[in-house]
């Protein structure tokens, strides 16, 4: 009994001294600067700034190794309010919206695919049952993942909503087809179609896909759009938004967003005047 | 070459989970994802091969009956070494040391290594009261008390760190087939929780195939 108090107690007494002692030792200052920023994050631990969280990109802006305007759906206000607390002035942030490269939505069915009903799944099973192999499936994932609810499903076929979406870039990581791409908001021209099929096997499954006919090619007064393995891909840092090769495109694949835009009152973008105090 | 069969059988043939069927929580709780799976277990090999060391010195230096006993080095004149035979108190001292070294540890990294403490470090408490280390340190006396000091300690050390490579192998194969599951088609009764269980039972039967290595 008494050899059995004196072990334990003098063990328990001996590592609870050692802790206090390893914990005055090893103790590591918390910058508070780093909460107040947490709180001003909005929360939704996205992931679109490519930290581990809003706690994590709290850490590394105080740190220093990210941008105040790195919180992407947090936006402009947000990246003020961040800048305020750090004592920085915000760069203007470029917004960014996602935007579907695919079209086709009359696709006809190669079999009935009666798994479960997830992008991700139809894609495990033969590549899925559209007959674009490289085309939106229809069943939703972007959707589902879409956390701020900007993407809808009209007729089995996503739509964007580009007043709600934050460009987390959550529905770039959902789709199976890899056919979202996180683009500037004052892009506004964009190919519609992914398929590398040649031209005449996109042409008998999908009126809207790229056919590699390479007249926007030829159109573009820029160089900013070439056909690389049967598709059109738009250079965006050359691309002006002029619109050519959307009127020159034979099957529509290339659209225009501008007056899309224009009649929500999203075009041309505002660009709010802020001061924030040194 | 007894080293290398000790290693290959606390890893296969002994595996702490599949064989012994320690440390079933985290077994389940963490193997939801292959990055997730991959921290726990590098965190489980880390205190398992420190924890396995450290109780190796309490139990040598306090609690076994030999020469090497503290209390009979300074307090043993005229009695012999079995007068000082505390091992009934070997899991309570144990759990209080392994308990003091992994909050010492989490502290050591949080200041001195950053990066290590962040892909570890919420993966540590969780191991303070896993079972699979408390498990470890009673089987290393079990096993190799017999030995001389210098192997027994040896021996104890690479059986803590090859208990967690086994831990880090099996979390990591269960965790590719949780990930496969969550895709597959399951009756909705077994969706989850139930599935992984009959799952870990085939993974276990499998693992009983590596007994006809010893042979």
């Amino acid at each position: 009994m008494l050899p059995a108090i004196i072990i334990l107690g003098s063990l328990g007494l001996l590592f609870g001294a050692g802790l206090y002692i390893a914990s005055r030792v090893f103790h590591v200052n918390i910058d508070p600067r780093i909460e107040r920023v947490e709180s001003a994050l909005p929360g939704a631990n996205c992931g679109a700034c490519g930290l581990a969280g809003c706690g994590g990109f709290a850490r590394a802006i105080v740190h220093g190794s990210a941008d105040v305007t790195g919180c992407i759906p947090g936006g402009e206000s947000i990246a003020h309010l961040i800048a305020d607390i750090m004592g920085v002035k915000a760069k203007e942030i470029d917004k960014h919206v996602a935007v579907l490269h695919c079209g086709g939505r009359d696709v006809a069915n190669r079999f009935e695919y009666v798994g479960i009903r997830t992008c991700n799944a139809a894609t495990l099973f033969q590549g899925g049952p559209k007959a674009c192999l490289y085309g939106c499936i229809g069943f939703g994932d972007c959707a589902i993942a879409c956390p701020f609810g900007a993407i809808t499903m009209v007729d089995d076929f996503p739509v964007v909503d580009e007043t709600k979406c934050t460009s987390c870039g959550k529905c770039v990581d959902a789709c199976p087809k890899d056919l979202y791409d996180l683009r500037s908001f004052k892009k506004l021209v964009h190919v519609a179609c992914r398929s590398h099929d040649t031209g005449k096997v996109t042409r008998s499954v999908c009126k809207v896909g790229c056919i590699a006919c390479k007249k926007c090619e030829i159109v573009c007064q820029f160089d900013a759009i070439h056909v690389e393995d049967n598709l059109a891909v738009m250079d965006y840092e050359k691309c002006t938004s002029c619109g050519k090769c959307v009127a020159e495109c034979p099957t529509n694949t290339i659209l225009n967003f501008r007056e899309e835009r224009k009649a929500k009152g999203l075009w041309p973008v505002k660009t709010v005047a802020h001061s924030s105090p040194l | 070459m007894s080293y290398i069969l000790l290693f290959i059988s606390i890893v296969l043939i002994n595996n702490f989970v599949l064989a012994k069927f320690l440390g079933l929580c985290p077994f389940i709780g963490v193997s939801k994802r292959r990055h997730e799976a991959l921290g726990m277990g590098y965190a489980v090999i880390f205190v398992m091969a420190m924890a396995s060391a450290a109780t190796w010195v309490a139990y040598h230096f306090l609690l076994a009956p030999t020469d090497a006993n503290l209390f009979f080095r300074f307090w043993g004149q005229g009695k012999a070494p079995a007068d000082f035979d505390f091992t009934y108190l070997q899991t309570i001292v144990f759990i209080l040391v392994i308990a003091t070294l992994v909050q010492l540890v989490e502290m050591f990294l949080m200041k001195m290594v950053p990066p290590l403490y962040k892909s570890l470090g919420i993966y540590l408490p969780l191991i303070t009261t896993n079972c699979a280390v408390l498990g470890v340190a009673l089987l290393n006396i079990k096993d190799f008390n017999s030995l001389l000091p210098t192997e027994s300690f040896l021996k104890t050390v690479l059986q803590g760190f090859g208990g967690g490579v086994g831990f880090l192998l099996v979390l990591f194969l269960m965790s590719g087939i949780r990930e496969r599951l969550e895709r597959a088609a399951i009756p909705p009764a077994l969706k989850g929780v139930p599935i992984a269980f009959i799952c870990a039972a085939l993974l276990a039967l499998a693992f009983m195939g590596f007994v006809g290595l010893t042979h």
